[in-house]
């Protein structure tokens, strides 16, 4: 079984890993693309968001009150978002476990709309992060391996 | 399985502003304040608190995901409803040291500074000794 994806290890924090996801084939991990995404970098909530991850990894761990579900779409904790503020700008991730989280895309959510079902970008990127938690957990179910074989 | 790329929070780190850095700092400590009071109080669940501080579940979400820029008011409610502080403020020790406030020997003792502005003893008119500045004016407005 081929996952399509590998695990891209960002940063090994004081109390928590951090790692992506890159696609089979392509050249950059997929929380890249969102720190290269010019509407995410110019979204006055990045900066805090990047200061709430590091707090994150390197002080208080992965609390579990910090990752918000994104609605209906989810139907497994592990997958959530990492937002600030009013949650306009939104990072999706899966928090594994209390030492593991693994990010992926996220986008901007404009003030226009009132779902993010609506933002075609966004639905995009969470129903991938959906995709990932599936297919690792499937993978491993039927491998036997343990998500720390794959890092 | 894993590939290990690059480390971009070490970049990352060094361009976080400073207020940005402490305003998101202190709003987690706050949201953990509030989780930790939230768990040790008599009310079961997050959403009974919520409950019986008028206020709507999501809100409370936000506000334990450190998302909130809290004001003193919601943080006083939160705090009477828990029967508990969230918060305390540092008594600032920045008043003129007053030891020796009635000491008659005051000649002897060296001006100080305080706050960084020049403290320097004097004679008040019922006898007492107090500091005074009487360059204070001229300090403030440099």
């Amino acid at each position: 079984m081929n996952l399509g994806f590998q695990l891209v290890r960002i940063k090994v924090g004081k109390k928590a890993k951090i790692y992506s996801i890159q696609y089979d084939g392509e050249d950059n991990h997929e929380f890249h693309k969102f720190l290269t995404n010019q509407e995410v970098l110019n979204h006055p909530d990045f900066e805090p968001l990047r200061k709430k991850i590091k707090e994150l990894y390197d002080k208080r761990g992965l609390l579990l009150q910090y990752f918000r579900p994104e609605d209906e779409l989810f139907t497994h904790s592990e997958i959530c978002r990492i937002d600030y503020g009013v949650g306009r700008l939104r990072l999706y991730c899966i928090r594994w476990n209390d030492n593991l989280l693994i990010l992926g895309g996220g986008g901007v959510k404009s003030s226009d709309i009132r779902f993010w079902q609506e933002s075609p970008e966004l639905s995009n990127e969470a129903r991938k992060i959906a995709d990932v938690y599936h297919r690792l957990t499937d993978y491993l179910n039927e491998t036997g391996l343990t998500i720390d074989d794959l890092l | 399985m894993s590939r290990e790329v690059d480390d971009y929070f070490d970049e990352i780190d060094t361009k976080i502003p400073e207020d940005v850095s402490r305003l998101v700092e202190k709003q987690m400590d706050i949201a953990e304040a509030i989780a930790g009071a939230i768990e040790r109080s008599e009310f079961k669940t997050r959403k009974a608190f919520a409950a019986a501080i008028g206020m709507k579940e999501s809100m409370l979400s936000r506000i334990l995901a450190g998302n909130v820029n809290l004001t003193l008011k919601t943080i006083t409610k939160i705090e009477s409803a828990l029967n508990t502080d969230i918060i305390s403020v540092k008594t600032p020790k920045t008043k003129p040291d007053l030891e020796g406030l009635h000491q008659p020997d005051i000649e002897s003792r060296p001006a100080k500074y305080s706050s960084g502005r020049l403290i320097v003893p004097s004679i008040a008119a019922e006898g007492k000794t107090e500091y005074s500045n009487d360059r204070k004016e001229s300090s403030d407005e440099q």
